[in-house]
């Protein structure tokens, strides 16, 4: 479970409604890919991160 | 010359002074003076066979007393006054059968029918109708020709059964129950041989085999009717609480604000520094532990670089347990349950820690927090903290998300603690106690901790031990890494080692599906990350751009992963390990 955060991703460019996973670059630099399942706590904690002004989901790389 | 004279009677020459023969004055049927029966075989006879009572009276100022013999009952009386038979104190019959007539009750040695200021010895039976009494702190009672058995008492305790080998035996091998009953105040137990079947039973009550609680039978199976067994297996709700499973990493790992923070290496123990605290950590697995308690490792934690509390700021590691291992809690009804926290804690920084406790509640969390103060600097002790049940709240107990949480706090948080020692449940974000100590002040600071376990009783039992694969099995619900991993001791070492065979997609020239068997059921779909993994098809390598698609499907995690470029059709393509310390990571943690 990450706890900080330098940057999120789409993992495609196909829009949200396709869309599985999200890519999550932490402080540490560390990539992780994150289902978008309501019960993975990396996935709760994008949506809560995703709540904080400022906060933006970037297009895929 | 001897003389001899021979008279009928001898009368007084004057009136009252009687006849003295020698020195002794016979006057009116009475003797006057001392008069002693002399002689070799001197005889005193009272009687002369007839049947009639005798008597010797001894005339006293204010009481009377006789000895005598009554002859309608041939017994020898000794009593009080002059009557013979009318008040006897002790009689002897033709038997030779001594009676002490008195009634008199006694409570002390110097009351009752019969007095001795000293021993009495019986060389037969005693049959006592009432009460016997030793009155002398540490009394005995031997037994045996040669006392080798002893009854002690112990002042205000009770009785030492003493010998070489003391027995209590109760029964005498007849065909009848016997038991031991402990009569309580408001209840009584008993264990007692129910002969009838031939069971040792353990019961509530008096009466046996009524209400048994533990039978044992001849072939030494045991029941226990209320199974309520506080050492019942997997009472232990911490997951990996002797720190056993390192899947990550063994190595030391420096940990601070956003670095390796959560999740770093030993199984489901997290490291947080909230709200951006400073400071920062090392992580190692320590074999510093308890003597004689048989664990392997210990958390040893120790400041890297120091901080001071501030604000919200939140310096802890904690574990979190699943929702759905808290069937037996009860929370939210009356009969909620206690738990208890245990382990085993060494540190050179003595002071008051807090421990936190949360639960998920009904939409907003519950929350409490307990203390401790390690007794010595740098000595191993067993920490016990009680955590009362939860009466108001319950949370989803059939669910697979966040159930308890426990938190050790490092330092205190000035926005969210309290004076308190302890905070029972509450919503109030209370965390930790002001008087925490900053164990986070000296970077020579260390702490150790191993042996954690909370279960579901009102105190303490010794920590659980289970199989080294069933700790690691209950971790991989929530980690599993394959590739270079501490516990399989697999080590990646050079490239090409292939991990799995895809294919490409058809409708997307990037994207190869793989299927990846899981070890156990992780506990949700899981974050998947990975280090020094590539794809290879047709002798061209290809890195991976992303996971685009993580679906669980219980025993095996199907993924679709973009190439960085386009892929040959109709051909398979390997997922490999490229290099040292290559991993996939599959993390499913709470």
């Amino acid at each position: 479970m990450f706890k900080k955060v330098k940057k999120i991703n789409y993992t495609n460019d196909e829009g949200q409604t396709s869309l599985k996973t999200y890519k999550v670059t932490t402080a540490d630099d560390k990539i992780l890919f994150v289902p978008l399942k309501e019960e993975n706590t990396d996935y709760q904690k994008i949506l809560e991160w995703e709540k904080i002004d400022g906060n933006t989901i970037e297009d895929a790389e | 010359m001897t003389s001899e004279i021979k008279v009928d009677t001898i009368s007084e020459q004057t009136s009252a002074n009687g006849v003295t023969i020698d020195g002794l004055t016979i006057k009116d049927g009475n003797i006057i003076g001392d008069v002693a029966l002399a002689g070799t075989t001197p005889t005193f006879t009272i009687g002369d066979a007839g049947a009639e009572d005798a008597a010797l009276i001894f005339d006293g100022n204010a009481q009377d007393f006789y000895i005598a013999l009554d002859d309608s009952a041939d017994d020898l009386l000794i009593g009080k006054g002059s009557t013979v038979g009318t008040t006897p104190a002790i009689s002897i019959d033709e038997n030779l059968q001594v009676k002490i007539v008195a009634t008199t009750a006694t409570t002390s040695t110097t009351t009752g029918s019969l007095i001795a200021a000293g021993g009495v010895g019986i060389a037969a039976d005693l049959v006592v109708g009432d009460d016997i009494k030793l009155l002398s702190d540490a009394a005995v009672i031997h037994f045996g020709a040669d006392s080798d058995v002893t009854l002690t008492h112990e002042h205000n305790l009770g009785l030492i059964i003493g010998g070489a080998a003391p027995t209590l035996t109760i029964g005498d091998a007849g065909a009848e129950d016997a038991k031991i009953v402990f009569d309580g105040n408001a209840q009584d137990f008993h264990i007692g041989l129910d002969d009838s079947v031939d069971d040792l039973i353990i019961g509530k009550g008096s009466a046996l085999g009524t209400t048994p609680a533990i039978t044992i039978n001849e072939d030494l199976q045991t029941t226990i009717a209320n199974h309520a067994n506080p050492k019942s297996a997997f009472r232990n709700h911490v997951i990996n609480g002797d720190f056993c499973v390192w899947q990550r990493t063994a190595s030391a790992t420096t940990i601070s604000d956003g670095s390796n923070e959560g999740y770093n290496s030993a199984d489901r123990w997290q490291m947080t520094f909230g709200s951006s605290a400073g400071g920062s950590v090392v992580w190692s697995r320590s074999q510093d532990v308890p003597a004689e308690q048989g664990f392997e490792y210990a958390l040893k934690i120790s400041p890297s670089a120091t901080a001071s509390a501030s604000g919200a700021h939140e310096v802890r590691f904690s574990t979190t347990l699943e929702a759905q291992n808290f069937p037996d809690l009860s929370y939210g009804t009356s009969a909620a349950k206690n738990m208890v926290l245990s382990f085993w804690f060494k540190t050179n920084k003595v002071g008051l820690y807090s421990v936190y406790f949360e639960h998920p509640g009904t939409g907003t969390a519950k929350r409490k927090y307990v203390t401790f103060t390690p007794a010595q600097s740098d000595t191993w002790e067993r920490i016990e903290l009680l955590v009362t049940g939860d009466t108001d709240t319950a949370f989803p107990i059939t669910s697979n998300v966040r159930g308890i949480t426990v938190c050790w706090y490092l330092d205190n948080t000035p926005n969210f603690d309290s004076a308190n020692a302890a905070n029972d449940w509450g919503t109030a974000v209370l965390i930790n106690s002001s008087n925490n100590v900053n164990f986070m002040d000296n970077t020579s600071n260390e702490l150790y901790i191993t042996g954690v376990q909370l279960e579901v009783a009102d105190t303490a039992t010794d920590f659980e031990y289970l199989p080294f694969d069933v700790v690691l099995n209950r971790c991989q619900r929530y980690l599993q890494q394959f590739g270079s991993n501490t516990i399989s001791g697999v080590d990646v070492t050079a490239g090409g080692d292939r991990l799995a065979t895809m294919m490409r997609g058809s409708n997307n020239d990037t994207t190869l599906y793989a299927d990846i068997p899981l070890l156990v059921p992780l506990r949700n779909t899981p974050t998947v990350s990975f280090n020094a993994m590539n794809i290879r098809q047709d002798a061209t390598n290809y890195d991976i751009s992303s996971f685009d698609q993580v679906h669980n499907f219980g025993g095996i995690v199907y993924l679709a992963i973009t190439a960085s470029a386009n892929l040959n059709e109709g051909l398979a393509a390997q997922l490999r390990f490229t290099g040292s310390g290559g991993y996939l990571r599959m993390d499913a943690e709470l």
